[in-house]
Order: C-alpha cells, then sequence, then structure tokens
C-alpha cells in the first residue's frame, strides 16, 4: 500500500472514503430545467472513476423557491430531483466516490426578478453589491418556512441515496443571520450568538430528525469574514466550537472570506497571480481548536500542496475542485505515480467567471470537462497512422499536435518563433499572468513523450509544408494585431501587444482604445500605469473589459485604482492627429453626433487580431477538401469526408485565430474537436 | 559605430539532454536548439546600444550546421540589421572547436570592421568560455570578460565585471572585444511581427573554406557520461539506527 499521506484512507463516522482528495461544491451550471441531467451525471462520473474520494455536488442547490438561482443552480425544492440525483450518486458510488450535495438558501444572494418573482429575503434590509436585491426583512413565517424547505430537501436527498450533504454558510441565508452585518432582527433569532446560530442549529436538529444519524451533515462556512463590523477569526473558532459541541454535525469545511462583492469573492476563491493555498493555515487552525473533521479548499492548485495539507495535519480532507476541471484523473494519476502528466489548473478561472455571466463552466484549457458526453478526456488511438504537420505552436496548434500524437499520427510542428507559446507566451511574460505559461509546457511535455517533432523559428510556406508528405495539414498560425481602425491617424498608434512584448515603450500620458475587451487592453493598462504613467482606458461598450469578467477583473482593479488609470465608458476613438510634440485623438459616441478631445503622448489600440492566413490560402488550391469542414460531422463526432480536388494530396484545416479572433478555449476546442476524429 | 555579435546554436536549457549511446557527446537528433542565452544577452546589449544611439549597425554571425540560421534569424527578429551564416559542419553533432571559431571571426571582423565585438561569456553545451578570449588574441585587441555593465564613453568601454567578492571595473580602447554575462541585461521577446521584418532582413551564406579556416577537431572526446541517478534512501527508527547506518556507510 502506498505510504503517500494524500492515498491514506479516511474515516468519517461510518464512511471510509479512499483517499483524501474530494472535490467541494460548486456549480458547473450544467443542470437542464433545473436537474443534474446525463451532462451534469458524466462531468461527476469521470471524476469517480479516476479515483476522487468524494464528490461534493452541486453548489448551492436552491431549497426554496424564493432562493431562485442566479445561475443555472439544482432546483433541490423539486421532488423530481431525486431520480436524476439517485443515478447520479449511484454511478458515482459504483466507482468507489462518496457523494453528497450542498444545499443553501441564498437569502440576498439572488434577485427577486426570477423564476417565481417572489421578494428576496434577508434578517435585514442590507442590500449585496453583487446581486443588487434590496431585500424583505425576513418574518417569523418565513423562518419557519425555509427551515422546513431545508429539511424537505434533506430529505430528498436522503431518498437519493446520498452519502450526506453540507449546509452553505458564506454570504448566503445562513450566514446573513451569523453577521451582525445582515442580521438586526430583534427576535430569538437575532442579537446574541445563540440568537443568530439559531436559524442553523433549528436546520440541523430538523433534517437529523428526518434523515437519522447515518446520514452525514456539514457546514461549509467562513470562519472569519474579513470585513469590519462583521465576525472575525475568534467569533469564527467560537462558532466552529459551537457546531462541533451541537453533536448535529459530522464535518466542517472551512472557507474565509466574504463574498458579497467580487473582490471578496475572488479572496475566498483566488485566482491566477494570487498566492496559493492562502486560508489552509487558516482551516488547520480551526482544525486544532476544535479536534473535528475539517475539509478545506482554496487555490490548491497541485499535489505538493494538497500533500502538504494532509502531511502537515492542517486538514482531513482537501478540496481541488478547480484542478479536477482542470484534469479529471488527477487523483489516478497520483495513484499510478504520475503526477508529471497531471494538466495543470493555471487559475485562469474561466470556469467560474463564465457561470457568473450565466454559462456554463469551461476550464480554459481542457475543452473535454463539461464535454464529457462527446469530448474525451483520453485520446483513443487511431485505426489508421497518418502523418499530420501542423502549423504554428500556440495553444490552437499544440493541443492539435498533442492530440494527434496521442492518436499515434506522426506529427510535425512549426513554429515561426524559438519558443512555444503564441498569445500565450505573450500574456505570460506579465509576472502576474505567468501560470498561463503552464497551456503550453505540459501540451509541450505531452508532445515530446509522443515524438511530436518540432521546427521552431521557422515561418513555414508552402514548400516547408508539402516536404513532410502529410496527409492532414493544420495551419494555426493565430493573428496579428489589428489596429487600423480609424478615420485617420492608424499610423500614429501602436499595438496592446506591442506594449506586451516590450517592442513600444510605455508613454507619459496614454489613451487605451479598447474595442476587443479582452485581457490584452489591461495588461497593456497594467504595464503603463506601473511606470507612474497617465492611462485612460476609453471603450465604446457600455461597460469596460466585458471579457475579462468579474473575478478575473480583481487584480487588474487593484493596481489600476491604485494608480493614475481612468475609464471612459460609451466613446470610441475615431482619430488621432499629431499636436506639436503631442496626439490629438478625438472620440465619437455610438449615441450621437458629440466628439471630445484628448491631447496625450501615446494611443494604444486592441481591437482583437486578425488572421493570419497567408499560408492557409496558399495550400488551400492544393489540398483534397479546400479547406472545406463539415460542420455536421465535426458536431456530431463523424470523420470529416469533403473530397473537392481529386488531384489534393492532403487535407487543410484551420484553427484558432487563424481563423477568427477568439479566446484560447475556442483554440483549444477547435482543436481537439477537429483531431480527435482524424 | 557598427557592433559585430557571434551566436551559436546550442541545446535548448530548457531540454533534458541525453548522452549518445556511444558515449560521443549529447544527443541532439530532434532535440529543440536555441540560441547560447549568454549570446542573447550579448544580442540585446547590441540592441541597447543602437537604441541609446551609440551603435549604428548589428552584424550577427554564427559558424556552425546549416541549421543554425534560425538562430540567426531569432537575433534578427530581437533588433539585429543583418547576419552571416558560415557553415562549417554538415552534422549537428559536430562542434566547432573555441579555436577554429575565433579564427573565422577574425576573418569576419577583419571584413567587416566593427568597432566593438559582444561574444555570450561561454556556449552552455560545452562551458569552453575560449573564444572572446582567443579572438581578442588572435586580433590584438582589448578585452572585457564577464561584463554585468558596459557604458561606452567615447573612445573606450567603460565595463563592470563580476569576479569574486565583488565588482571590479576597469576601461578598454576600442575597439574590443566584450564578452557578457548572465546580469548584463534580460533579453527581449522577438515577437511576431518582428520576427516577419526579420524574413526581410539580409542573411549572407559562407563557409569556413571562405575564410580559409581549417576546422578539423583537435580536441578528441574520450568519453561522455551522465551524472549518476540519485538512489533511493531509507528511514531509520531511533537514532542508533542512524549512528549504525552511517558507520555501516563508512561515513563516521
Amino acid at each position: 500500500m502506498s505510504n503517500d499521506p494524500l492515498l491514506q484512507p479516511y474515516q468519517l463516522k461510518h464512511l471510509t472514503l479512499r483517499n483524501r482528495i474530494m472535490i467541494t461544491s460548486h456549480e458547473p451550471a450544467y443542470p437542464e430545467d433545473g436537474m443534474p441531467k446525463d451532462r451534469y451525471r458524466a462531468y461527476h462520473v469521470e471524476r469517480a472513476k479516476a479515483g476522487v474520494a468524494l464528490t461534493m455536488t452541486a453548489g448551492s442547490a436552491a431549497v426554496s423557491k424564493d432562493s431562485p438561482p442566479v445561475f443555472n443552480n439544482i432546483l433541490a425544492y423539486k421532488d423530481e430531483v431525486v431520480g436524476w440525483m439517485k443515478k447520479l450518486t449511484d454511478e458515482c458510488h459504483e466507482h468507489g466516490t462518496a457523494v453528497m450535495i450542498q444545499l443553501t438558501h441564498l437569502g440576498r444572494r439572488t434577485r427577486w426578478d426570477k423564476a417565481d418573482w417572489l421578494p428576496v429575503v434577508s434578517p435585514s434590509h442590507e442590500r449585496e453589491a453583487s446581486h443588487r436585491s434590496f431585500p424583505k426583512k425576513m418574518e417569523d413565517w418565513d423562518i419557519q418556512r425555509i427551515i422546513k424547505d431545508y429539511v424537505d430537501a434533506a430529505e430528498r436527498m436522503k431518498a437519493a441515496g446520498l452519502d450526506g450533504l453540507e449546509l452553505q454558510a458564506y454570504g448566503h441565508l445562513m450566514d446573513q443571520f451569523w453577521s451582525p452585518l445582515t442580521n438586526d432582527l430583534d427576535n430569538e433569532y437575532g442579537g446574541s450568538i445563540d440568537n443568530r446560530l439559531r436559524f442553523t442549529f433549528d436546520i440541523l436538529r430538523g433534517i437529523r430528525e428526518r434523515c437519522g444519524e447515518s446520514f452525514l451533515l456539514g457546514v461549509r462556512y467562513t470562519g472569519d469574514e474579513c470585513l469590519p463590523g462583521g465576525f472575525d477569526a475568534q467569533d469564527g473558532i467560537t462558532i466552529s466550537q459551537k457546531l462541533k459541541d451541537s453533536g448535529l454535525v459530522d464535518f466542517l469545511n472551512v472557507v474565509r472570506g466574504h463574498i458579497d462583492t467580487d473582490a471578496g469573492l475572488t479572496d475566498v476563491i483566488p485566482v491566477q497571480g494570487m498566492r496559493n493555498a492562502p486560508h489552509l493555515e487558516f482551516a488547520g487552525q480551526i482544525k486544532k481548536a476544535t479536534d473535528f473533521p475539517t475539509f478545506h479548499a482554496a487555490k490548491i492548485p497541485d499535489v505538493p500542496t494538497a500533500r502538504h495539507a494532509i502531511a502537515a495535519g492542517l486538514v482531513d480532507m482537501i478540496g481541488m475542485t478547480r484542478a479536477h476541471m482542470a484534469d479529471p484523473h488527477l487523483v489516478r494519476k497520483v495513484i499510478e505515480g504520475r503526477e508529471d502528466d497531471i494538466r495543470p489548473c493555471v487559475g485562469a478561472n474561466y470556469c467560474l467567471d463564465r457561470i457568473y455571466q450565466g454559462g456554463l463552466a469551461f476550464c480554459l484549457h481542457n475543452a473535454a470537462t463539461g464535454r464529457e458526453e462527446t469530448m474525451p478526456h483520453t485520446i483513443p488511438v487511431a485505426s489508421e497512422k497518418r502523418r499530420v504537420t501542423i502549423v504554428g505552436a500556440g495553444p490552437a496548434g499544440l493541443e492539435a499536435a498533442r492530440v494527434a500524437a496521442e492518436r499515434g499520427h506522426e506529427v510535425t510542428v512549426f513554429e515561426a518563433a524559438d519558443e512555444p507559446g503564441g498569445q500565450i507566451r505573450l500574456t505570460a511574460l506579465q509576472e502576474r499572468r505567468r501560470e498561463m505559461i503552464s497551456i503550453i509546457s505540459w501540451r509541450m511535455a505531452m508532445c515530446e513523450k509522443h515524438g511530436v517533432k518540432f521546427n521552431f523559428n521557422t515561418f513555414a510556406d508552402v514548400d516547408d509544408v508539402l516536404a513532410t508528405n502529410p496527409d492532414e495539414v493544420i495551419i494555426a498560425t493565430g493573428g496579428l494585431p489589428h489596429t487600423e481602425v480609424l478615420s485617420e491617424g492608424d499610423d500614429l498608434v501602436c499595438s496592446a501587444w506591442d506594449i506586451l512584448s516590450g517592442d513600444v515603450k510605455p508613454g507619459q500620458n496614454v489613451l487605451i482604445f479598447d474595442d476587443a475587451g479582452d485581457h490584452a487592453a489591461l495588461q497593456a493598462a497594467d504595464i503603463i500605469s506601473a511606470t507612474g504613467a497617465k492611462v485612460e482606458i476609453v471603450t465604446p461598450d457600455r461597460s469596460f473589459s466585458p471579457e475579462v469578467m468579474a473575478m478575473n477583473l480583481v487584480p487588474y482593479m487593484r493596481n489600476l485604482q491604485g494608480r493614475d488609470t481612468t475609464f471612459t465608458v460609451t466613446w470610441r476613438l475615431r482619430s488621432v492627429k499629431r499636436d506639436g510634440n503631442q496626439l490629438r485623438a478625438t472620440l465619437g459616441s455610438d449615441y450621437g453626433d458629440m466628439t471630445k478631445d484628448r491631447v496625450i503622448d501615446q494611443v494604444v489600440v486592441n481591437h482583437g487580431t486578425r488572421p493570419l492566413d497567408e499560408l492557409y490560402f496558399d495550400l488551400k488550391p492544393l489540398s483534397k477538401n479546400l479547406g472545406e469542414v463539415d460542420y455536421t460531422a465535426l458536431i456530431a463526432g463523424d470523420k470529416q469526408q469533403v473530397q473537392h480536388n481529386e488531384d489534393g494530396q492532403f487535407r487543410l484545416f484551420r484553427i484558432g485565430d487563424a481563423v477568427a479572433a477568439r479566446n484560447t478555449h475556442a483554440a483549444i476546442y477547435d482543436a481537439l474537436r477537429l483531431v480527435k476524429d482524424l | 559605430m557598427k557592433v559585430l555579435v557571434p551566436v551559436k546554436r546550442v541545446i535548448d536549457y530548457n531540454v533534458k539532454a541525453r548522452v549518445k549511446a556511444d558515449g560521443s557527446g549529447v544527443d541532439l537528433a530532434n532535440v529543440k536548439m536555441s540560441m547560447n542565452p549568454f549570446d542573447e544577452i550579448a544580442v540585446e546589449e547590441a540592441i541597447r546600444l543602437k537604441e541609446k544611439g551609440t551603435a549604428t549597425e548589428i552584424v550577427v554571425v554564427s559558424i556552425g550546421v546549416k541549421q543554425a540560421q534560425e538562430t540567426l534569424r531569432t537575433a534578427l527578429a530581437m533588433g539585429a540589421d543583418r547576419a552571416i551564416l558560415v557553415v562549417a559542419a554538415d552534422d549537428v553533432h559536430q562542434d566547432i572547436e573555441p579555436l577554429a571559431v575565433a579564427k573565422i571571426l577574425k576573418a569576419v571582423v577583419d571584413q567587416e570592421q566593427p568597432g566593438l565585438v559582444i561574444a555570450g561569456k561561454q556556449a552552455i553545451d560545452n562551458d569552453m568560455n575560449a573564444t572572446g578570449q582567443m579572438l581578442a588574441a588572435l586580433l590584438g585587441w582589448g578585452q572585457a570578460t564577464f561584463a554585468s555593465k558596459l557604458e561606452i564613453e567615447g573612445e573606450a568601454a567603460k565595463v563592470t565585471r563580476e569576479v569574486d567578492g565583488g565588482l571590479q571595473t576597469i576601461e578598454v580602447k576600442l575597439p574590443a572585444i566584450v564578452t557578457a554575462d548572465l546580469r548584463l541585461n534580460e533579453p527581449r521577446y522577438a515577437s511576431l511581427p518582428n520576427i516577419m521584418k526579420a524574413k526581410k532582413k539580409p542573411l549572407e551564406e559562407k563557409t569556413a573554406a571562405d575564410y580559409g579556416v581549417d576546422v578539423t577537431p583537435r580536441l578528441t572526446v574520450v568519453s561522455t557520461r551522465e551524472p549518476e541517478g540519485r538512489k533511493a534512501g531509507i528511514k531509520v527508527g531511533s537514532v542508533d539506527e542512524l549512528v549504525s547506518k552511517l558507520k555501516e556507510a563508512g561515513v563516521v
């Protein structure tokens, strides 16, 4: 038996968890009609098969109708949830993984203009910044109704055969009762700490009575609000002790902080460039103070950190949740001694940021996550070995190379630069985003393992490609910044890339025109403003940086707001002229004929990329399929059969930004989806 | 002032080097090759001199196999103006020894007449640390090795060198040879737009014979071995056991 601390079983009351790695509760927003159907089940089962000990399903599964999901959560208040959860649980159990679920009432952390249009409730009228609702202050009948809803929902989960559940208490109704900031009730549910905890214990007692001792219960809660006037770490220890002493719970699942603002949420669940495992020591303090089963997760992206958490006895179960989005087979790879093969979570947080915008959670660089029904996490070997030539070693080209090589094909890659990475390499030049480079280095390691041949410093032309005698050619050459968007003065501006690469030195008084709304503009603003320069970011959008999204925006704002940076929305850069030794920028508006001028010394334009497609169009007439992709076959996962040119020697495909400016996930999905069937 | 920078194509510093089965050297077949990192620093320093207006033209030279033109393209993408490739070997495993390289470089210098040669202090593949010094001797020029700072002041170069226990600042009359140490600068990134521009920059191809230099090796490699792998350790249960194990191993 292994002596790896992570692989030791853990006894939680009557339940033996087979190792110390769990997936903590998170809602990937895969439900259909509020139910965890096939897609949802496939996602969890994939991870169960690979050995994770416990999966805490859902995230904020709603117990009441006045807790309408803010993104697509499971509706635990519906009886039909039992059948779906049973199916999911049974399948995970078959693979030896324990299954629990997180239940909640969101309280004020939702909106009234959803589902049944019921008023939002909370133990005070205090509004939550993130979801904007002014809540109704709860009455006695609200409290009793919701306690019953929790107990009913728990009973449904017991009926579905789950091993247990946890109640959510960070930013939701339960801890809105706990916090003096959000509870000004003057009845037995407000005032003293025991009164503020009464709602929690009423629910726990109700569930215990209804579901019995064999149904495991826990609370996932913040042990320190980290807010002036809120409860602090000392109060958190008191609450933890009271939870234990109640005899009503079997485990504690600790987080730290508050989630009522984007910035607060991002400190609870840190993203790229923020420190790893920031709250692990704190969780350890709670475990030490209570001597009670303690679970924890918060940016534990790598196995050594997880191993330390267990080996040092800080916690009993360690959550590697986003790490499991990136690599569902993480535990299997640990068991097989293949830790180096684990696809690393780079903290890009595409998964979480997407759900807060109403999308499905996808991993920036694993396009099979959330698509388990159609996309493979393990690439099947092709029946026929082919020669595949790929041009471009950015994320699209390298994913294509990795997948083709794992299929057993003979793969050659051409890259113009001396290093792989493409736009990722440019992004990762900035210290705060350097974790991004793992997207490239993991693929390079996989390619090396499978014998992919690389030609760097080669700006491939038709002859280079033909010399490889390919069966399949994949053009993944990306694009170049497009900055020619002005009526006058295109020659006076530089691109955001020019700033990122260092090709153009930052000015002193800079206008950034951001019409793409992605990371490049903010990264440029970060670099320029760090020199002490004045920066104005101008965008025609109603809000700025829409593609960066809420949590990713936080570290930028922490830099930019401390410097001389301003944001101007709903204005569009029209022209730039020389004005003495300065530049005069004229801004216009999509709303009318208004204009205004700015006198600055540098203008940066961020307007996406235009495809670098010359080679593609040179090769097109020589190819069998004339570059055409059969989208129906592509989506259905069938082989590409298009043939227009009988003299063609190879088939030609184009992926990523070489087609049109999109993002890393699109590039990688393009590659996986196409190449898995080649 | 024209600046000449010799650059070498070497095994990439990220690659885990493997020794060839016959022990004659490191296996370079299908292995990622890059510009020697110290040469990259030398190229960067030349570009900075040009940006300051001190240098007017940067010529990069590489001596080796034909594929070294990839390395020259990188230097051009960084900002060098033109390149000279001296093909002196067909087999990627044939290393051109420092003296031969220095002789060819001398011939190139005689032709190009640069005011300054900036070279990497050594190549990371064979760690000879000799070419710059040999070139200085052949040319009869001053040399400032292991530079961590370079300033051109009129007809002289002021160079700060990293020496044991501190920094030494020396002045050499130009023309001179400067060899770059790790902390001289941080080389820039060759961006895609600049890689595209570099495609149009001139790259002249020569052979060792054009310069009348015999590149036949004078050294014989006797053997090449990989470092011994670390052996698994054992856990001991007590101090006594530890002491007895240490005695067994003959270390106490």
